[in-house]
């Protein structure tokens, strides 16, 4: 027992000795002139470093860092730049693009960067065996479904270097969303040797991590750190930081403000009442900024179970609901007061087609859909959520409130376990409803992303039930009108359709608030993905 | 001795394949799968694809023989969301950081909670006993995660002392803030039994007579009372080891230590099977070891006990 106790002792004593009298983590000062941008990211990467496997999540802002695809989405415009691509051809009829790839372009370790490191890359992704998890952003390509199914050949593939700088794709039918495929991370160029050396573990190291972007990598310690350097052989400028590291966080919101207000980090994530606290002290409301995101919160309606099944009864609770008050009253302003169905920015979306509030109509549709003030409102109709969610429950609750006061109605509250209701909600593709919520964000600005992929009768993603066949046919011809104008005037006549017929009713729309320090500029979130783009940031430090 | 040893460890083994299997039974009941994203759920096709490639549609006997196949021929197989690692890779990686920082917090907590227990019993019903009674209390109430939080909020935040989060080795600054948080509760319970296990002690006949030879207090403390004390306390410090382990679990995530205890939940909350499973035997053999060297420890403190 002495013995133990004095090796303890000594242990201790030992801890004492080695630890260093300063911290020497990224908190520490830095050498004159070399800058530095520390930033927060979720601890465990989803799923893989690797941009041919990931489906974004947690790895996406620093695969965006140090790869560089084709073509990029301007981060504050939001028009599609050459990236790789000097340039690029379409022919008429949409099906086939030619890319020109810029001269000299190199990979981080100086190694020549050719267009058929993008046909290994966009075929590696693509084949089953890869086990991508986001396969499906390169199917449009033509072949690359068959191939991708196992019922093709990486040879059927149409997507082809025909020399060194040129890159040749061809479609299987018009997709005039393709060029923000062409910029998703899927479609970044990987390197074939490391990949061959490596196998999956290329990911781990920067002698087999090479990019090809305005970073690349110099250390990932997993769970703890990610640390990149400039990328000298990047073709552009860069006149970011010199480094950046993202500390690996398990839970962003709630360390990333401690380690913040501790000075260990220049950005952290604030939600819910973290955001009205940093609004509330007097240092740090001049650091809180409030971002735009381009998505939408709903209550989803079952348009096929009465009493949801009516159309007046659908346009009065979604005219009877205060979405000002919800964001403003109820969620402490943490969101954008709903204005449509669809975010605001996409191309398609109007705010004069939205119903809006008015709680006079709402009591008239009401009386005119045989529910005056409520009388003969059927008993059980359910509000399902989850419960463990404190927001979701506040809206609910003031949602019920709402109804109640303006229509007379009653509705049930359902709260739900997370993992029960995922499942529950699956399964309402087939059995009825009353309400739920659930939101979407865009991957990509175009209105494919939202009106063919969430509410075509055929994608039915929310499971609303819900049909129309003008708006159907709107939304096919727009996915093969090449013309844009032409085009977002389809998708126009189709919102309204969508915003008349109301099988969602909007709560609000996403946003993004951060902790920023003063000495930081340029650090922007972008309304789609909205990761930092560390080249656009200047550390005045 | 040597014989009890060997039977002991042969027993691991069957023991190791029924939490096996329980565990194996149980992850695949829960609902959910590796490839559910709360956010944005991966397309239907993919999803089949990926389930294909993994041989998660073949049946489940199928899979399990599969895999027991492999676990015997020491393959633990490939994490379903950490591509890039396999199972075998991720404990590897971790379970020594989380041993170093258990061992840290074992050791802790006897040099605190055996000495503060054996001054409260000398000086029971004294203030220095009320008040020790007071810690202890507190720190058997309070759970790890909420100590971990007291600590950064004072320590780093309050007294900007140490870093809120991380890990740089156990001979690191970063690493007091976890041992503290985790190390208190079993020092705190240690600190209880040593107390009224040194108090039965004391009242007990030879100690008198120790007293009448003349034999100094503190000797008689040291030297005849402590040894028999400490039987009750050596089985207890055993079993704290799982109260190590899961006030790791929390801590760990708090604080940002990549250690085991963060695979295992996160392969919990992901679905990750075979990173659950890899992670569930690790522990289960740890308590194991641990069970057998307390019940070894017995016979070297106390010659009475026998081993059959």
């Amino acid at each position: 027992m002495r013995k133990l106790i004095a090796l303890s002792l000594l242990l201790v004593l030992a801890v004492a000795a080695c630890a260093p009298s300063t911290s020497t983590g990224p908190s520490s000062g830095t050498p004159a002139k070399k800058t530095v941008l520390r930033l927060p990211e979720g601890a465990k990467i989803t799923n893989t470093m690797d941009p041919g496997v990931s489906s974004g999540g947690n790895g996406l802002e620093q695969m965006q860092n140090m790869f560089e695809a084709l073509a990029y989405v301007d981060q504050v415009t939001g028009e599609i730049k050459p990236g790789q691509a000097e340039k690029w051809t379409i022919s008429p009829d949409g099906l086939t693009y030619t890319f020109n790839l810029r001269s000299g372009l190199k990979w981080s370790d100086g190694q020549p960067l050719k267009a058929s490191d993008f046909e290994y890359a966009w075929k590696r992704a693509t084949d089953p065996t890869t086990k991508s998890r986001y396969a499906q952003t390169l199917w449009p390509v033509k072949g690359a479904e068959a191939f991708g199914t196992g019922k093709g050949t990486a040879e059927g593939m149409a997507a082809k270097a025909t020399d060194d700088k040129t890159f040749v794709v061809t479609l299987e039918r018009p997709a005039p969303f393709f060029m923000h495929l062409v910029a998703t991370w899927t479609a970044y160029p990987v390197r074939k040797d490391m990949i061959e050396k490596a196998a999956d573990k290329w990911t781990l190291g920067p002698d087999t991590y090479i990019s090809n972007g305005h970073y690349r990598l110099v250390e990932w310690k997993p769970e703890q750190s990610m640390t990149v350097e400039k990328n000298p052989n990047y073709w552009g400028e860069n006149n970011g930081p010199d480094t950046v590291v993202w500390t690996l966080l398990d839970d962003q919101a709630a360390k990333s403000p401690v380690a913040y207000e501790a000075g260990e980090l220049d950005r952290a994530v604030l939600v819910g009442a973290d955001i009205t606290r940093a609004r509330n002290d007097a240092t740090l409301s001049k650091e809180v900024k409030k971002f735009e995101r381009q998505g939408s919160q709903w209550i989803i309606l079952d348009t096929t179970s009465p009493p949801l099944n009516n159309l007046k009864v659908r346009q009065a609770l979604s005219l009877a609901t205060n979405a000002k008050q919800l964001n403003e009253v109820v969620l402490k302003d943490a969101y954008f007061n709903a204005v449509s169905i669809v975010a605001p920015g996409v191309p398609g979306q109007k705010k004069e087609n939205a119903l809006g509030y008015d709680s006079a109509k709402a009591k008239q549709l009401m009386t005119e859909a045989g529910y005056p003030d409520g009388k003969g409102w059927p008993a059980n109709v359910k509000f399902t959520f989850v419960g463990d969610l404190a927001q979701d429950k506040a809206i609910a609750e003031a949602v019920q409130g709402m109804w109640k006061s303006t229509l007379g109605i009653d509705i049930v509250l359902d709260p739900m376990e997370a993992k029960a209701f995922d499942q529950w909600r699956s399964s309402r593709k087939t059995a009825p409803f009353g309400f739920y919520m659930n939101g979407w964000g865009s991957d990509y600005e175009d209105p494919n992303n939202w009106y063919n992929l969430l509410f075509h009768s055929k994608a039915d993603f929310y499971y609303s039930h819900w049909k129309n066949a003008e708006f159907d046919g709107l939304l096919d011809n727009g996915l093969k009108e090449n013309d844009a104008t032409k085009r977002k005037g389809l998708y126009e006549n189709a919102d309204k359709i969508l915003n008349t017929e109301a099988p969602y009713i909007t709560v609000y729309h996403w946003a993004r608030f951060d902790l920023i320090k003063p000495y930081i500029e340029g650090l922007y979130h972008f309304r789609v993905l909205g990761r930092v783009q560390a080249y656009l940031v200047r550390v005045k430090k | 001795m040597t014989i009890y040893v060997f039977r002991r460890l042969l027993w691991m083994a069957p023991s190791l394949f029924i939490v096996f299997t329980l565990t194996f039974l149980v992850v695949h009941a829960t609902p959910g799968s590796p490839w559910d994203e709360r956010e944005k759920p991966l397309s239907e096709a993919v999803k089949a694809n990926l389930n294909k490639q993994y041989h998660l549609d073949d049946p489940l006997p199928k899979q399990y023989f599969d895999y027991l196949g492999n676990v015997l021929h020491g393959d633990l197989g490939p994490s379903y969301r950490s591509v890039e690692r396999s199972v075998s890779e991720i404990i590897a990686a971790t379970l020594p950081v989380s041993v170093q920082l258990g061992v840290a917090s074992l050791l802790f907590a006897i040099v605190v909670g055996v000495p503060l227990g054996a001054l409260a019993a000398v000086k029971h019903n004294t203030w220095i006993d009320y008040t020790a009674s007071l810690v202890t209390v507190t720190g058997i109430a309070t759970p790890a995660f909420v100590r971990v939080s007291l600590l950064i909020v004072v320590l780093s935040l309050g007294l900007a002392l140490l870093p809120t989060g991380g890990w740089e080795g156990i001979f690191d600054v970063r690493a007091i803030i976890p041992i503290l948080a985790i190390g208190s509760g079993p020092a705190a319970i240690l600190a209880r039994y040593t107390r009224s296990s040194l108090l039965e002690v004391l009242g007990q006949d030879y100690i008198r007579t120790a007293h009448a030879k003349g034999v100094r207090p503190n000797a008689i403390i040291a030297a005849h009372a402590m040894k028999n004390a400490l039987i009750p306390v050596v089985t207890v410090a055993g079993v704290t080891l799982g109260n190590v382990i899961t006030g790791a679990f929390f801590v760990e995530r708090i604080y940002g230590v990549p250690g085991i205890g963060r695979q295992f939940i996160d392969s919990v909350t992901g679905r990750d099977y075979t990173l659950l499973l890899g992670t569930v035997m690790v522990f289960a053999l740890l308590i194991m070891v641990v069970n057998l060297l307390t019940d070894i420890s017995y016979g070297y403190l106390d010659p009475r006990i026998r081993y059959r």
